[in-house]
């Protein structure tokens, strides 16, 4: 039954392509069964918000034929969701979230693990933000005071964080040799558990998204010190770049879409096209940016891909650093 | 007095007819998704929110939270039936609830569940709705040294399993440890055990272990020693289907036991529905006057961790709303869905948003209320399923073990695994080898070792940590006595004989 | 049994002694407190002793026999062989009629039903698969080649 109207609907394209064959490649090819929308971490998480808002807007906004469904398949810093896609090998039916951390968590576990050479880069979405965040009632006013503290006290400090051999703390060794100071690193399972210690004072400072420390920072119960950005967040107007300290900690924290590798150049280029009209809608700003204060980041297949391998490459010199590489 | 008033306001809100039915369709939603083992309420809540999008945040709230503590109560079903835990916050039933079963008591044992839930429940939502705030921030001292001590104290309550093989309970307890470390290590970030399939990266999950291990190990046995099977059909009387008064009599103790124990566990924020249901089930044995029954039959093997994983469930929304701060996956989704509707829970939610906090609270005992009603009835009608001809429910029993397996991570790889662990259940259980310390293992391992090794990273390598912290000192102290009470009776027996040897 | 009990310490002697080899290749200690390989190393060695101890104590003792195999034993290897088939050919037919398949064949196998209730079971099952975990719950389930 299902495979019949499958081969009727292909069969259809098929011949819609060929009586309507014309300039735009792009246009020629059209999802023709529903899109496999993989978030490779648990629901609730970065990730998973990410994918289940652009699932929500693109049919909203009627951006594609087919519906997306979005599926979790959490696990191992986001490498078990990764391993699932890049083996679909040439099924243009599937697609991924793609954050940094996946590329390093690549890095560091080796043999057998699926890197960003394995999947077709689509594009980058949004770039995420990382902040240095302190209890309300800490000791330390400025970003400044933690880095006087540390000189005085080397590696006595403790920093909470997320994924060992990832996002904050290679953001953290960078920040650590451009200041000349050693923090000691917390890694924690999730976001909710950093914050969590760090409301219960077992951690000095943690690393984190806004949407991780926001309620709680409405709150009055902790407050942002310092940014890893080139420019302050509309946000936090009052919260210092640590750039703007002297220390040039600058961390591209994309988010994007890949899919596996071999699909069809023409499948690559009207996923590219849809989600470069979703990053334009409105819906898009105020539904996902806004509400989870991320900063637009566009970036086509080309520049994305780009920014994938540079990060690679700059993660992998910190690693080695941090004796999490050899 | 302002409670009342609290209490007004929200029975008010959740009283209206259109949030009643959102209630009710959680409950029953929750039920539902709880009896499949591989999709629990973070998956079922996930998939609910797009939809929510314009609805009121509050009626949506209701629903997730009916999903929520309704999955407990589904859970229960599967695990007393067909020893398929439905949730890993069922486990501990199965160990005693199933036993009940081919004894013809699964009907009692379905009741004292549903019964001691609803108990359990009720008195954790009044004490929620009372203390929150406050019990929220006891609960933040609660960190990695805390954590550690907590788990060395469950592993000390194992030695309860001694049984006539001590040794293999060690070894039992071993290999869950190991399968717990199988994945990236959290702490380095490196693999352990993966040998290179970036499918184990994740670890293996606790419901593809459980599902083989419980479920289709059973087939095995069963098969093997088919007057099991025969003894549930003869015995099926309707009015085995309720509870006796001395049944009640065994359990109400082991409900109250069971819902503090639940209560205390679940407002730590790593705390956990289902290291809830394994320490109250530890404790009960622990306070038993014969523990030799447990695993056998008990009822209070099932009323305990039923009643502990329920008030689990409703005190792990104390971080959620007082602090804003996840304490479990599903209170993470539901964090997420506050974020959607433009919502910060937190502190100040209390005071931005009562009526939802308020509405909120009040709608869990009407939630409580139908999920007690919808269980009662349709005990019967479940338990009838066990006249089915064996073939038939061990039928059942694969559907939905693989299907639960696969639906964990949408991975076949995960059904093989599931049929491996069923091969080694069925093994350990024909030598002899306990199961459920295995699982404790399984449960415990990772917070265990991640917390030891946190805390000493905050302490600098320094073992005091363990021992300045009151909260830590407490459970350190309970954990040496518990490994060294075999000693102590030992060495208090041969007291008692020496005194009455010479009279 | 003894000799059952034997190889069954046997193999988890072999298991100990591997998890040591495997885990002496993690870091042991790190900086502060425990590597990634302390926990293993030490799972490894007791495994391996509480080995040694079970299989001196039985090659020591004498323990009560049980016999390992029991008469019906051999028909709980069928359905495992049946189970690794059907989890073989899942893929290929889809859940919801392969599992059928499944409790069709292992009624008639087993149960020694007539072929009309089995019948009768596999498209009742077949049917509630697919309603409730695929249309339903929109559990992700392969659908094999026919797609349903």
């Amino acid at each position: 039954m299902k495979m019949n109207k499958l081969l009727q609907v292909t069969a259809m394209v098929f011949l819609m392509i060929l009586i309507f064959v014309s300039g735009a490649r792009a246009a020629d090819w059209k999802p023709s069964k529903p899109i496999e929308f993989v978030a490779p971490f648990a629901p609730g998480g970065g990730s998973d918000v990410l994918a289940r808002s652009i699932a929500s807007i693109i049919e909203g906004e009627k951006l594609c034929p087919v519906p997306l469904l979005v599926v979790n398949k959490a696990g191992g810093s986001g490498l078990v969701g990764t391993t699932a896609v890049a083996q679909q090998k040439g099924d243009p039916h599937v697609l991924l979230t793609y954050i940094p951390g996946q590329a390093q968590a690549a890095l560091v576990a080796g043999k057998g693990a699926p890197t960003f050479r394995d999947l077709t880069l689509i594009c980058g979405l949004a770039l995420d933000e990382q902040l240095i965040v302190v209890k309300a009632d800490s000791r330390f006013k400025t970003i400044q005071d933690i880095i006087a503290e540390a000189k005085k006290r080397p590696a006595e400090l403790t920093v909470g964080g997320t994924g060992a051999g990832q996002d904050d703390q290679i953001c953290q060794r960078v920040f650590e040799r451009s200041a000349g100071i050693r923090f000691r690193y917390i890694p924690f399972k999730s976001g909710g558990e950093c914050i969590t210690a760090l409301l219960g004072g077992h951690v000095d400072m943690i690393w984190a998204n806004p949407p991780e420390f926001v309620p709680q920072w409405e709150a009055k119960m902790v407050r942002p010190v310092a940014v890893a950005k080139l420019t302050r967040m509309s946000e936090f107007p009052d919260v210092p770049t640590l750039k703007e300290i002297g220390h040039t900690v600058t961390y591209f924290f994309y988010r994007g879409i890949v899919t596996p590798q071999g699909i069809p150049a023409e499948a690559a280029a009207f996923y590219e096209n849809m989600f470069k009209r979703l990053a334009e809608s409105s819906a898009w700003k105020e539904k996902y940016l806004t509400k989870y204060m991320l900063s637009p980041g566009w970036m086509g297949s080309k520049e994305f891909a780009k920014v994938v391998a540079q990060n690679e490459e700059e993660s992998k010199e910190i690693l080695k650093d941090l004796g999490l590489l050899k | 007095m302002e409670l009342l008033n609290n209490l007004y306001t929200g029975f008010s809100i959740a009283l209206t007819f259109n949030n009643i039915i959102y209630c009710l369709v959680g409950v029953l939603f929750g039920q539902i998704v709880g009896v499949l083992p591989g999709i629990g309420a973070p998956t079922a809540i996930a998939l609910l929110l797009p939809l929510t999008y314009s609805v009121n945040p509050t009626s949506a709230l209701i629903m997730f939270a009916g999903i929520y503590y309704g999955v407990a109560y589904g859970g229960t079903l599967t695990s007393v039936l067909i020893n398929v835990p439905g949730e890993s916050s069922t486990v501990m039933t199965c160990v005693d609830g199933y036993q009940m079963a081919l004894k013809g008591r699964a009907g009692a044992a379905l009741s004292v569940a549903a019964i001691g839930s609803f108990i359990a429940g009720t008195v954790s939502i009044i004490l929620l709705m009372a203390f929150a705030p406050a019990l929220a921030k006891f609960a933040l001292r609660f960190g990695p040294p805390e954590y550690f001590a907590l788990t060395a104290m469950a592993f000390g309550l194992l030695t309860v399993f001694g049984g006539e093989q001590p040794i293999k309970t060690i070894i039992s307890t071993m290999l869950g440890l190991l399968i717990a470390t199988i994945g990236l290590d959290v702490v380095s970030g490196m693999p352990r055990f993966a040998f290179g399939f970036p499918q184990l990266f994740g670890g293996i999950d606790f419901i593809v272990i459980i599902c083989g291990m419980f479920g289709i190990a059973e087939v095995f046995s069963s098969i093997e020693e088919p007057e099991e099977g025969e003894l549930v059909k003869s015995k099926l009387r309707l009015r085995d289907l309720f509870l006796t008064w001395e049944e009640w009599i065994a359990s109400r103790w082991a409900i109250v036991r069971g819902g503090i124990i639940g209560f205390l566990v679940g407002i730590i924020p790593a705390g956990g529905i289902t290291t809830a249901s394994f320490l109250a089930y530890l404790a009960e044995k622990r306070a038993s006057k014969h523990p030799e029954l447990f695993g056998h039959g008990a009822i209070e093997g099932v009323a305990a961790p039923e009643s502990a994983n329920n008030s689990a469930s409703i005190s792990g929304f104390a971080p959620l709303l007082a602090l804003g701060v996840p304490g479990s996956p599903t209170t993470a989704v539901m964090l997420a869905g506050f974020m959607m509707w433009g919502i910060r829970p937190g502190p100040m939610l209390f005071k931005t948003n009562p009526d939802l906090v308020w509405g909120l609270i009040s709608s869990m005992y009407i939630g409580n209320v139908l999920l007690l009603l919808i269980n009662i009835f349709l005990i019967p009608a479940f338990v009838v399923m066990l006249r089915l001809p064996y073939t038939i429910i061990m039928g059942f029993i694969i559907v939905f073990a693989s299907v639960g397996a696969y639906s964990v991570n949408n991975n076949f790889f995960d059904v093989w695994l599931m049929l491996g662990f069923a091969v080694l259940g069925y093994l350990m259980r024909k030598l002899q080898y306990p199961i459920v310390p295995l699982v404790l293992g399984l449960v415990l391992g990772n917070l265990s070792e991640n917390s030891l090794r946190q805390a000493l990273l905050i302490s600098g390598g320094s073992f005091s940590i363990f021992f300045t912290r009151p909260i830590s000192l407490l459970f350190v102290v309970v954990a040496i006595l518990a490994y060294l009470s075999p000693v102590i009776r030992w060495a208090l027996k041969g007291l008692r004989q020496t005194k009455v040897d010479p009279a | 049994m003894r000799i059952a009990d034997l190889i069954g310490g046997v193999v988890v002697l072999i298991l100990g002694v591997a998890v040591i080899y495997f885990s002496s290749q993690l870091e042991y200690y790190s900086e502060f407190g425990p590597g990634p390989g302390f926990l293993p190393l030490w799972i490894g060695i007791i495994i391996t002793a509480g080995a040694i101890y079970v299989i001196i104590n039985l090659l020591t003792k004498h323990s009560r026999t049980r016999e390992f195999f029991k008469p019906r034993t051999k028909l709980g290897l069928q359905i495992l062989i049946t189970i690794i088939i059907t989890f073989l050919v899942l893929p290929l037919l889809g859940f919801s009629i392969g599992l059928a398949l499944f409790i069709g064949v292992t009624m008639r196998m087993m149960g020694k039903h007539r072929w009309v209730p089995c019948g009768l079971t596999a498209i009742v099952t077949a049917i509630g698969i697919r309603l409730i975990f695929i249309s339903w719950l929109t559990i992700p389930l392969p659908r094999g080649l026919i797609g349903w």
